[in-house]
């Protein structure tokens, strides 16, 4: 682990999962008559958390991993075994009385801007989770609460009155970010944070992030479908496809010896600045596009575009298995643990 | 420049009228294009990457205004009237998007819109375009190509909207296909079967291809030359293995470092301070200036774009301080 890091995942879950379930009712009237068909986003997904850790969730888009996030925060209904947060049991509880939990679990949104409202100024958004989970609070306390994270995040007192649209898409981001850390979480999900930043301000989100992390000791779950960001922020990497759990593992086995042949498909994938070895790399192409969640594939989901693929991965799903520090679900994976 | 080029670029400059007063997009930019090779453009947003390519292809929203020369073919094809001008775009160079949703007509099927293009520029019959039509499809390797043309767009993927984007630009065999930021909207899985698709476009026809974006990584393996942009100016212009393994200029440096990559070692992401200076407060002086570490007073007049000698030609690079590093 990279000096960089904080101290080693301690052993204490913050967040227990298992067997999570999203499901969502979506149109499929083809006549006259209204119809709805289930469309299963998250299949039975099992994570714990650990404190100080950062788990990163990668996978192509439709993959459900927002479904995850936003399930964890009890922002979306979902059905699991098992969910508890900081030991306490939220599995039956409905999301109405998420409250005490959400003050300890924030999130931060994919798109800076149309995440904050319009007709609000920096102050207001930032301070709106103290309204509400602090109502004691005078007007003064707020500010200076404002201000303290403001610095915080990198931002000078001057943006205070400003609103949005009058902001970067970066500077937004850091305003959304501020938003989060200003009730002290201990946990922070992150949905897709800087996909939609310039490739020079990622960087600058990606390296606050990791030091917000170490200052105020967070749990950080960072969602994206760029690897290479995922590789830079996260102790642990889980890899979905379809709903489903391919790969979780250390970044650092992940990312060296994948036991999916997925994992290694979209290692494959991403473009390298390396002119030489990109130019006479044959590319071992993934075969068409992601198939409809509507329609999932018998057996792994992942047979359909799978090299490795047999009979046997049509029928079957194949079940989590626990390699050296992680776990995977394949039939023919590529290394033996 | 050699007489062969099939597309050649000289200062052009793209200006706005804006209620603030006339703002310049893009200063003084030239390349020149020789046919089957690829040139990459990189750089963030507002560099004035997507305005060169629209300022080629006479697409300028109305308040905006190019000036220089861009040469086709030896013609100069800038401010040509729409007429002249359809006869060029098109046929001869094409062009695809970013979103493939918003530039596919919804209300029309696939084949309505890519028989479309033959009819117009190639006055073939339905029938001709029809069979052209299937055949590029099959060649875009589109499982199942007719059921394809009868279908409209909100029925496909990202992927194969896209893919359809590319076999409705490939239909008049265009001698140039510029492509912008054509994978951004699409999964990484996706994004590597559109590059092996339009290298081996490239290989079979022989099509020179400009592709913007703001990846490094995508014009590592494609292209032959590389522009980096930033706040409208080229900031360095080099063949592909120079400007990755021979960087000269400290905003190409800093963008390679300022990207996270799969192969390095985590630490090693450096960010790039401040953010990308807007039109309205572009500096005077190099562009990059305010956030560079190399900067000094010098830096306060824009640096020309000046070959620097590293043993291979054509290696263009737009700073004060080159000479300090090698």
């Amino acid at each position: 682990m990279s000096p960089a890091f904080p101290t080693a995942p301690e052993p204490k879950p913050v967040l227990q999962v298992r067997g999570l379930r999203v499901r969502y009712a979506v149109n499929d009237s083809t006549g006259f008559w209204y119809r709805t068909r289930q469309l299963e986003a998250v299949k039975g997904i099992s994570l714990d958390l650990y404190a100080g850790e950062t788990v990163g969730v990668v996978g192509e888009s439709g993959c459900g991993k927002s479904s995850l996030a936003r399930a964890l925060m009890g922002l979306i209904p979902s059905q699991s075994n098992l969910l508890k947060w900081f030991d306490q049991d939220l599995t039956q509880l409905p999301l109405e009385r998420w409250g005490a939990v959400r003050r300890d679990v924030q999130m931060v949104f994919q798109d800076p801007l149309s995440s904050l409202d319009p007709r609000l100024n920096v102050l207001k958004i930032i301070s709106e989770p103290l309204r509400t989970h602090e109502p004691g609070l005078s007007a003064e306390q707020r500010k200076s609460a404002v201000l303290e994270t403001l610095n915080k995040v990198g931002l000078e007192e001057s943006v205070l009155y400003r609103y949005p649209h009058e902001l970067s898409g970066g500077q937004c981001q850091r305003i959304g970010i501020a938003r989060a850390i200003i009730l002290r979480p201990k946990v922070i999900l992150c949905d897709e944070p800087v996909s939609a930043l310039d490739v020079s301000i990622q960087a600058q989100i990606i390296q606050l992030l990791r030091q917000l992390q170490r200052e105020m000791h967070l749990t950080l779950v960072f969602i994206s479908h760029d690897l290479a960001v995922v590789k830079h922020i996260s102790h642990r990497v889980m890899v979905m496809y379809l709903g489903t759990l391919m790969e979780l593992d250390s970044k650092e086995k992940l990312f060296k010896q994948p036991a999916h042949p997925y994992t290694q498909a979209l290692l494959d994938a991403v473009p390298k600045a390396d002119p030489r070895q990109q130019r006479y790399k044959s590319w071992p192409l993934l075969s068409g596009d992601i198939p409809s969640p509507l329609d999932p594939p018998s057996g792994c989901v992942f047979h359909t575009r799978c090299s490795k693929a047999d009979a046997q991965c049509a029928v079957q799903a194949p079940a989590v298995q626990a390699s050296e520090n992680g776990v995977f679900a394949c039939w023919h994976p590529l290394v033996r643990p | 420049m050699s007489r062969s080029s099939l597309l050649e670029v000289k200062s052009l400059n793209v200006y706005f009228q804006t209620p603030e007063g006339e703002l310049q997009a893009v200063r003084d930019l030239s390349f020149s294009l020789q046919p089957g090779e690829t040139l990459g453009v990189v750089g963030e947003s507002g560099s004035g990457k997507s305005q060169t390519m629209l300022a080629m292809m006479g697409l300028l929203a109305p308040n905006a205004r190019a000036e220089g020369q861009v040469l086709f073919k030896g013609d100069n094809i800038l401010n040509l009237p729409a007429a002249q001008l359809n006869q060029v775009r098109g046929p001869k160079l094409a062009m695809i998007f970013q979103d493939p949703m918003t530039s596919l007509n919804p209300f029309l099927t696939v084949e309505r819109q890519m028989t479309e293009v033959l009819q117009i520029h190639q006055n073939a019959s339905r029938g001709q375009a029809r069979a052209a039509a299937l055949q590029m499809l099959e060649k875009l390797r589109i499982a199942d190509p007719l059921r394809c043309m009868n279908s409209y767009p909100h029925q496909f993927s990202g992927g194969m909207r896209q893919r359809i984007m590319i076999a409705m630009a490939l239909l008049s065999q265009p001698d140039v296909l510029i492509a912008d930021e054509p994978t951004t909207a699409l999964d990484v899985t996706v994004q590597a079967q559109i590059v092996a698709l339009l290298r081996q476009l490239q290989q079979d026809h022989g099509t020179s291809i400009i592709m913007v974006t703001h990846d490094l990584g995508l014009v590592a393996g494609l292209s032959d030359q590389v522009m980096v942009m930033y706040g409208g100016r080229v900031m360095e212009h080099a063949r592909a293995d120079d400007l990755f393994y021979n960087t000269r200029h400290p905003y190409t440096r800093a963008l390679l470092a300022s990207v996270p990559r799969i192969e390095q070692a985590d630490d090693a992401l450096l960010a790039i301070p401040g953010m990308p200076p807007s039109l309205r407060n572009m500096p005077s002086g190099c562009p990059f200036a305010p956030r560079c570490a190399k900067a000094d007073h010098e830096c306060l007049e824009p640096a020309p774009l000046r070959a620097v000698s590293d043993g291979t030609s054509d290696h263009g690079v737009a700073c004060h301080h080159t000479g300090n590093h090698a």
